[in-house]
C-alpha cells in the first residue's frame, strides 16, 4: 500500500476529519468506552429518525438497538470509506426497511402506507378544516403542531422519509444520503424534490391561513416569517 | 443540472432546482442562474418560499428521547453477544476443518446435528421458564434496584387504590386475552414443572406462527443477555407473584399497569420508571386523571374544548355530589310514575331500594328517562346556587364561551346536557366487557382497520363505533333501556317490568 492508493488516502481523510470514525476504530480494537459513546451520541438521532419511519416509538427502540448491535458485530471488519454516520444510516435505513416489510406482511403494527385503510384516524385534511374552519387566525398550539407535523410527514413514502430525514436533520449532502440509501445523486435529488412538493402540497391549508407558519414562528423563535408569508 | 432532462415537466424540473438550490447542492454559476430568475419571476419565487415554509415547519416535529436505560442495555446488550459468539465461534471452523479434508458425509453429519441442536434445544430451554420468558418485560416495569418484593407492593398497591378504574377504557384489550392463560401457567421455577405442563407449553410454542415463535426467541435472546443479578431478581419477582395468595388480583394489576404504560409518550414512560414507588403511585394517579379529562374532552359529538375538560368535569363531579339527594329523589319519582302508568303497584320497599342505588346508574336513569328534568336539576335549576349554571360560566375559557354566547337558553341547556352525557361516558365509563363484546361483533375487515391502529387511535375509533351503533339502536329502538334493565335485575325489580312495557311507553 502506497500514499497514492485510493482507498488508503480514503481511510486515512476520514481517520482525520471525522471523529466517529477514531471512535469506531477504537471500538475495532475492543475499546467498549468508546462503543457506548457512539451508542450515546446517536442514539435520540437514531431513535428520532426510525420512530418517523415506522410510526411507532417502542418498535423504532428496539430497531435502533438491532442498528447498534449490527455495528458492534461488525466492528472486526470496519474500514473507514465513508463518514461514521453515513455508514451507520445506511445501516439504519436497510433496518428500517426490512421492518416495514415485515410489518406489512404482518400488519400488526401501524406503519404508515399509500393506502387510505391506514390513514391516520384523523387524516390532515380534517384537522386542517378543523383548525382553520373554526378559527383561521388563532395559532397553533405546540402539540397541535406537532399532530400536524406528524400526519404530514407518514403521508410521505417511505424513501422520501428516511431522505427527507437525514437532509432535513441530519444534514447529509446528496451524495452521503444516496451512499446510504444505496441511490445516485441525482436520485436523491428527484426523491428529495417530490418529497418537498408533497409536503407543500399537504401542508397547503396550513401555509395559505398562515396559521402554522405563526406558531411556528412564535414557537420555535424564529422569527423569520416575512409578513408576506403570512 | 448536467443530467439530461428528457421530457420531463417544467414544473418538476422547477421544483428539483429549487430543492437543490435550497438545500445547498448547486454550482456556483447555477446558483446565481437561479437567484436571477427567483428576482424576476414572481411564481418561481413564491413556489420556492412554499417549498422553503413546508420544509421549515417539519422543525415542530416532536423530539423523540430514548428510554433512559437505552444505552447501558445496548451496551450489555452488544458484549453478550459477543460472549456467546466466542464461544459458538468453533463451530464455523471445524465445519471449515472438515470441510477442508473433504468430508462430506461428516459435514453431513455436523449440520444435522447443528441444526437439530439450534431448534430443540433452545426450545427446550425456554419450555423450563416459559412464563418468565415471557412475561419479563412487564415484570422489569414494577421494580428497580433488583429488589422484586417492591414489585408485589406496587401492584398490591395498585391494586388497592385502583389506580386505573378511570382510564380502563383507553387501553387495548390484548393482554386480556392472554391473561386467563399466562394465570394458569403461574408457576414458580422452583417447582419442577409437571409433565403435564410441559406439553401443554410445549403445544402453546407448536401452535405459535413462525413468527410468533421467532419474536418469543428474540424475547430470550434480550433476557439472557440482561446481567444475571436482574435475571435472578426477575425470576424471584415471578416466583414471589405465583406464590402469592392474591395472585390473580396481582396479576390483574401488572397488566394494567402494562397496558397503560403503552399509552404514555415516552417521556412519561422514563419519568415513572426511575421513580420511587410512593412518587410512581402519584404520577400514576396524576397522569390517569389527566388521560380521563383528555378522553372526556375528545368524545361526544359536541366537542367541550380539551382546555375546559377539567373545568367541566370538576363542576358536573361537585354538581352530581351536591344534588345527590334530588338525583335519589327524582330517581324514585320517575320509578314510581313509570309503574304508575303501567299499572302496577307502587311499593315503598322498591322505591327506597331505587333510590339508594348506584349513583352512576340513577344519573344514566334519569338521562334517559327524565332527561329534561334532570337537566333542569343540574344546569338550570342550579341558577339559584352557587354551583349552577353561572359558576359553570365563571369556570369556562373563552372558547368555550364562544360556543355557549351564540346559543338560545334552551340550545344552552341543551349542550351542557350533551357535555354530561360526554361527562357520564367517562364518569360511569363503558365497561371494557361490553366493549370487548362489542369489538366481536364488528365485521372482519373493520376490525382489520382497528387492529393496525396506534393503540390511542384504536380505542378512540372504537369507542366512537361503540357510541355511534349505541346511538342507532337508540333512535331505531327508543325503549331498548338495556343499562336500565340490568339495574332493575340487580335490584330484584325486573319481574315488574316486561321489555314489550318498554317499547310502549312514550318516554
Amino acid at each position: 500500500m502506497t500514499d497514492s492508493d485510493p482507498l488508503e488516502q480514503k481511510k486515512s481523510h476520514y481517520e482525520q476529519t471525522d471523529p466517529d470514525v477514531r471512535l469506531m476504530i477504537r471500538v475495532r480494537k475492543g475499546d467498549n468506552a468508546a462503543f457506548q459513546e457512539l451508542v450515546e451520541k446517536y442514539q435520540a438521532r437514531l431513535v428520532g429518525i426510525l420512530t418517523h419511519m415506522v410510526s411507532n416509538r417502542d418498535l423504532a427502540e428496539d430497531l435502533a438497538q438491532d442498528v447498534f448491535l449490527r455495528v458492534y458485530r461488525a466492528r472486526e471488519r470496519y474500514v473507514p470509506t465513508a463518514k461514521f454516520s453515513t455508514w451507520l444510516f445506511t445501516i439504519t435505513h436497510n433496518v428500517a426497511s426490512n421492518a416495514l416489510r415485515k410489518a406489512s406482511r404482518r400488519r400488526e403494527i401501524n406503519l404508515v402506507s399509500t393506502s387510505s385503510s391506514s390513514m391516520p384516524v384523523r387524516p390532515l385534511e380534517v384537522m386542517a378544516k378543523e383548525k382553520s374552519g373554526l378559527m383561521p387566525t388563532r395559532q397553533l398550539l405546540k402539540s397541535e403542531m406537532e399532530n400536524v407535523m406528524l400526519a404530514a410527514i407518514e403521508q410521505l413514502g417511505e424513501r422520501q422519509r428516511i431522505a427527507t430525514m437525514l437532509s432535513k436533520f441530519e444534514g447529509m449532502s446528496y451524495l452521503e444520503i444516496g451512499e446510504a440509501m444505496g441511490l445516485s445523486t441525482q436520485a436523491v435529488k428527484s426523491l428529495l424534490s417530490r418529497a418537498r412538493s408533497n409536503l407543500k402540497e399537504i401542508l397547503r391549508p396550513y401555509l395559505e391561513s398562515g396559521g402554522l407558519v405563526e406558531s411556528v414562528a412564535t414557537e420555535l423563535k424564529t422569527d423569520q416569517v416575512s409578513e408576506e408569508d403570512k | 443540472m448536467s443530467e439530461s432532462n428528457g421530457d420531463r415537466a417544467p414544473e418538476e424540473l422547477d421544483s428539483e432546482l429549487l430543492t437543490a438550490y435550497l438545500d445547498g447542492e448547486l454550482s456556483e454559476s447555477e446558483t446565481i442562474a437561479v437567484e436571477r430568475r427567483l428576482a424576476s419571476d414572481s411564481g418561481f419565487r413564491s413556489q420556492m418560499q412554499d417549498m422553503q415554509n413546508a420544509w421549515d415547519m417539519l422543525d415542530a416535529l416532536p423530539a423523540v428521547k430514548p428510554d433512559v436505560a437505552f444505552v447501558r442495555t445496548t451496551v450489555e446488550m452488544a458484549i453478550a453477544g459477543r460472549q456467546r459468539s466466542g464461544i459458538s465461534a468453533w463451530g464455523p471452523r471445524i465445519i471449515g476443518a472438515l470441510a477442508m479434508l473433504g468430508l462430506p458425509l461428516t459435514l453431513f453429519a455436523v449440520a444435522f446435528f447443528a441444526t437439530r441442536e439450534s431448534i430443540e434445544q433452545p426450545e427446550r430451554e425456554l419450555l423450563g421458564e416459559l412464563p418468565v420468558i415471557e412475561n419479563y418485560d412487564r415484570y422489569s416495569r414494577v421494580f428497580s434496584d433488583n429488589d422484586p418484593e417492591q414489585g408485589i407492593h406496587f401492584l398490591n398497591s395498585i391494586y388497592e387504590r385502583g389506580l386505573f378504574s378511570e382510564v380502563e377504557e383507553l387501553f387495548p384489550v390484548d393482554s386480556e386475552d392472554e391473561t386467563e392463560e399466562a394465570v394458569v401457567d403461574l408457576v414458580a421455577t422452583t417447582v419442577p414443572p409437571s409433565a403435564d405442563m410441559i406439553q401443554d407449553r410445549s403445544d402453546r410454542l407448536t401452535s405459535m406462527t413462525d413468527q410468533q415463535r421467532e419474536d418469543l426467541f428474540a424475547k430470550k435472546q434480550k433476557f439472557e443477555a440482561l446481567p444475571q443479578e436482574t435475571q435472578t431478581a426477575i425470576r424471584d419477582f415471578h416466583n414471589l407473584l405465583s406464590n402469592d395468595p392474591d395472585r390473580d388480583r396481582l396479576w390483574e394489576s401488572l397488566v394494567s399497569y402494562y397496558d397503560w404504560l403503552k399509552t404514555l409518550r415516552a417521556s412519561q414512560r422514563t419519568g415513572l420508571l426511575d421513580s420511587p414507588i410512593e412518587k410512581r403511585l402519584g404520577k400514576i394517579r396524576e397522569i390517569t386523571r389527566l388521560q380521563a379529562e383528555q378522553a372526556f374532552g375528545r368524545l361526544g359529538a359536541t366537542k367541550l374544548p380539551v382546555e375546559d375538560a377539567e373545568a367541566f368535569y370538576g363542576w358536573y363531579d361537585f354538581a352530581i355530589t351536591c344534588y345527590n339527594p334530588e338525583i335519589r329523589k327524582r330517581a324514585g319519582k320517575v320509578f314510581s310514575d313509570i309503574r304508575s302508568k303501567k299499572g302496577l303497584p307502587i311499593l315503598e320497599d322498591d322505591v327506597s331500594r331505587v333510590m339508594s342505588g348506584p349513583i352512576g346508574q340513577l344519573v344514566d336513569f334519569l338521562m334517559r328517562q327524565d332527561r329534561e328534568n334532570f337537566g333542569q336539576l343540574i344546569a338550570a335549576k342550579a341558577n339559584e346556587t352557587q354551583y349552577g349554571m353561572r359558576e359553570l360560566e365563571n369556570q369556562l375559557t373563552r372558547s368555550s364561551l364562544l360556543i355557549l354566547d351564540g346559543l338560545e337558553v334552551d340550545e344552552k341547556r341543551e349542550l351542557v346536557l350533551r357535555w354530561i352525557e360526554v361527562a357520564n361516558k367517562t364518569r360511569f365509563p363503558i365497561q371494557t366487557t361490553k366493549l370487548k363484546a362489542f369489538y366481536e361483533t364488528l365485521p372482519v375487515v373493520t376490525r382489520d382497520k382497528l387492529d393496525n391502529m396506534h393503540p390511542d387511535d384504536w380505542y378512540e375509533s372504537l369507542t366512537r363505533l361503540y357510541w355511534e351503533a349505541e346511538n342507532i339502536v337508540k333512535s331505531a329502538e327508543p325503549a331498548e333501556e338495556e343499562e336500565f334493565r340490568r339495574f332493575l335485575r340487580e335490584n330484584g325489580l325486573d319481574s315488574d317490568f316486561e321489555i314489550d312495557d318498554f317499547d310502549e311507553a312514550p318516554y
